[in-house]
């Protein structure tokens, strides 16, 4: 009798022609993980039944017949360690099965520990696929341009100096439009509401004219408009001014574009820093509950795991940035919890803060000892509570964002994009997806830095790191890779694609006026993108991006290199 | 050459393991047979005369895949079979050779990118 497939009866209403192999064997494989814990608990109750009468053979038979299962099961959908362990309870088993003495307690504690070691391999695997599946879901690829441009007004009344504020502001990927006067922005302002607005103080109608017809704009308008005023006056009063009339950022000239763009960042973006993610484990569900309020009121975000004995799904699910335990839990003790938890490595460096009612010191030090990094005693005072999560919180996320981002460009640093680049290839190779890596090196970087200084060099590769945020997607990863390179995998990306948005990059690049003491100057730089899977490893990925980009620069620099088509695979 | 797959008779009690066989097999362009333990393998053996070739689980309830074997054997000589096991047993491996399997495959973590080709492969020495 041929069987139905379980993937499409439980999809009576898709047809099975709609759903692709793959995603048959995943939701197979999703479907097989659900199953797991029941099969486990199938497991756990056949032992307990066995422990009670170790002489029924017919219990030990069907022990025995789930856990080659089992083992052979597990394996087949990718989870080695639990078809490992299930294999060794299995032997065990057998052993009882053929031996028919089966009164050894020593046997007994064997299979009681064998079963246990296969729970946890369980729990472990499961972590595993879920922080896989995050990792899966956590890239969806926009296409590019996709997010609206913002909009962004400028008003001065020195027409050179608007026209190439326009210019350069626009490479940063804002929509401009240009005011030479005051009437003119009247006009316009109430049709379409610009995301910000660059305002001169001075005009010809008055010394702080533009404050005054920012006051009025604001007055009428639904919402604050984000104002940066930019004025050669540097005084007390002109800043009163423009605070008064509600601007938000005051820059003097002449203007550093860099610091310009930053401010326009910071007032248009949504770049809040997101809440700290806190994770509650306490089984008193009337503290917890409590707690989390608490912390929530003071804009954090909060999980609650009443049962320890979940934590490990939690940690992967939710990411916690530091994780508050209560010491004496039914089932688990915070100490084992803590030491659980510094097993695994992703959370060996998480702040763990005890809540607990133990005054004594000698017990608060041992937990101290395993990873605690502070111990509050219960009661716990709000306010207590707050400030101790809050600076562990914040120093962990500085200590991260030094361990992972370039100091000077808040890029990722060589080693955390090395990282990201392996797992591209892993994912790719999992996906037959496909990505672009492109290697970028600033033109005569070298003769920048000896002829307008280590800072204007500096400045020059912050304005490239903005660039570049800007104009690719949230989901590609940009690193700084070196001194005056960096490297960029555009995930999901043809090489043709990449190279258009790149060379748009470029040329928008070289648009840009650097200053410095010793004048203005432009900068250009060369690109070289290799194709996955037409290199198929880092290591050739790496290679083939800087012949090309080697190539880039033999050629005259200012330029960007992929191989084309018809040279693929050519060395 | 490979206009007209051969029918391939799958054999597994693990309902999720049954499935993920067929899907891939399927995939492949394989007419697929597939039930649940020896006694059905048999009966649709007889039932399809054009099976080319079959997986089978070792350890199944009713009859299992080595008893399989040897019932195939005495009415078919020439069609492959091919036994799964969830271990890597050398010894049971070796009776299951003696018995007339054409080869034993381990259910680790690589069945689910090996079995097509191992597959492919038996049919091919087969043909020759």
């Amino acid at each position: 009798m041929q069987r139905d497939i379980i993937v499409n009866a439980s999809n009576k209403d898709k047809k099975s022609t709609d759903i692709s192999p793959r995603d048959k064997l995943r939701a197979l494989r999703d479907k097989y993980i659900r199953s797991l814990p029941h099969t486990l608990g199938r497991i756990e109750a056949r032992w307990s039944r066995l422990l009670e009468n170790k002489t029924d053979r017919d219990v030990a038979d069907s022990l025995y017949g789930m856990l080659h299962t089992l083992a052979g099961s597990a394996p087949s959908f990718g989870f080695g360690e639990v078809g490992r362990a299930a294999k060794n309870a299995e032997i065990l088993v057998r052993d009882i099965l053929d031996d028919n003495s089966p009164f050894d307690p020593e046997v007994w504690e064997r299979i009681d520990a064998g079963l246990e070691a296969l729970m946890s391999a369980s729990i472990a695997s499961k972590c595993e696929e879920l922080a896989r599946q995050r990792f899966e879901e956590s890239v969806p690829v926009a296409p590019f341009n996709s997010e609206q441009k913002r909009l962004v007004f400028i008003v001065e009344d020195d027409v050179c100096l608007l026209q190439n504020l326009g210019l350069q502001i626009g490479c940063f990927g804002y929509e401009v439009r240009t005011f030479a006067g005051l009437e003119e922005l009247a006009k316009n302002v109430g049709e379409t509401p610009p995301a910000a607005i660059i305002m001169d103080l001075m005009f010809p109608e008055g010394r702080a004219a533009g404050a005054e017809a920012i006051a009025s704009i604001q007055k009428d308008a639904m919402r604050h408009i984000p104002v940066i005023f930019i004025s050669q006056l540097d005084d007390f009063s002109a800043r009163l001014a423009s605070v008064r009339a509600g601007g938000d950022a005051y820059l003097t000239k002449p203007l550093r574009i860099c610091a310009l763009i930053e401010k326009l960042d910071q007032l248009t973006g949504d770049r809040k820093d997101d809440p700290y993610r806190i994770l509650i484990v306490d089984d008193d569900q009337d503290l917890s509950g409590f707690y989390a309020l608490t912390l929530e009121q003071y804009g954090m975000n909060t999980r609650v795991v009443n049962d320890p004995m979940h934590i490990v799904e939690h940690l992967v699910e939710f990411h916690p940035e530091l994780i508050l335990m209560d010491m004496y839990m039914e089932g688990c003790h915070g100490d084992e919890l803590a030491k659980i938890i510094r097993q695994m490595e992703a959370y060996v460096s998480i702040p763990i803060v005890y809540l607990s009612s133990e005054t004594r010191k000698e017990r608060q030090l041992s937990a101290l000892r395993i990873g605690a990094d502070d111990f509050l005693t219960k009661p716990i005072k709000p306010e207590h509570l707050i400030s101790s999560v809050t600076i562990r919180a914040e120093r962990m996320r500085i200590i991260r964002s030094f361990m992972d981002k370039d100091s000077l460009t808040g890029l990722l640093n060589h080693s955390k994009t090395k990282e990201q680049l392996d797992l591209a290839v892993l994912r790719a190779r999992r996906n037959h997806g496909r990505f672009c890596l492109a290697m970028v090196d600033i033109d005569n970087f070298k003769s920048i830095n000896d002829s307008y200084g280590h800072l204007a060099g500096d400045q020059v590769i912050v304005m490239l790191s903005r660039l570049l945020q800007q104009r690719l997607r949230k989901s590609d990863v940009i690193g700084r890779y070196g001194g005056e390179e960096f490297a960029i995998i555009l995930l999901d990306t043809e090489p043709e694609q990449a190279c258009r948005v790149m060379d748009e990059i470029r040329e928008n690049f070289g648009r840009i006026r650097h200053e410095s003491d010793d004048g203005g100057f432009a900068v250009t730089f060369s690109c070289g993108i290799a194709h996955y899977p037409d290199f198929t490893d880092s290591t050739s990925l790496n290679k083939e991006a800087d012949r090309l980009l080697y190539e880039a620069k033999r050629s005259g620099r200012n330029g960007v290199f992929f191989s084309s088509a018809p040279e693929k695979g050519v060395k | 050459m490979a206009h007209c797959k051969p029918r391939l008779l799958v054999v597994d009690d693990d309902p999720f393991v049954l499935d993920m066989l067929v899907i891939l097999l399927e995939e492949e362009g394989y007419p697929v047979v597939a039930v649940e333990n020896g006694e059905e393998a048999l009966d649709a053996f007889g039932r399809h005369p054009d099976i080319g070739l079959v997986l089978t689980d070792m350890n199944m309830p009713i009859m299992d895949g080595m008893k399989l074997t040897g019932e195939i054997r005495q009415i078919n000589a020439a069609v492959p079979i091919l036994l799964l096991t969830a271990h890597d047993d050398q010894a049971l491996t070796g009776i299951a050779l003696e018995r007339g399997a054409s080869g034993c495959l381990v259910k680790d973590e690589n069945l689910m990118e090996d079995i097509a080709g191992v597959v492919e492969s038996v049919l091919a020495a087969a043909r020759v």
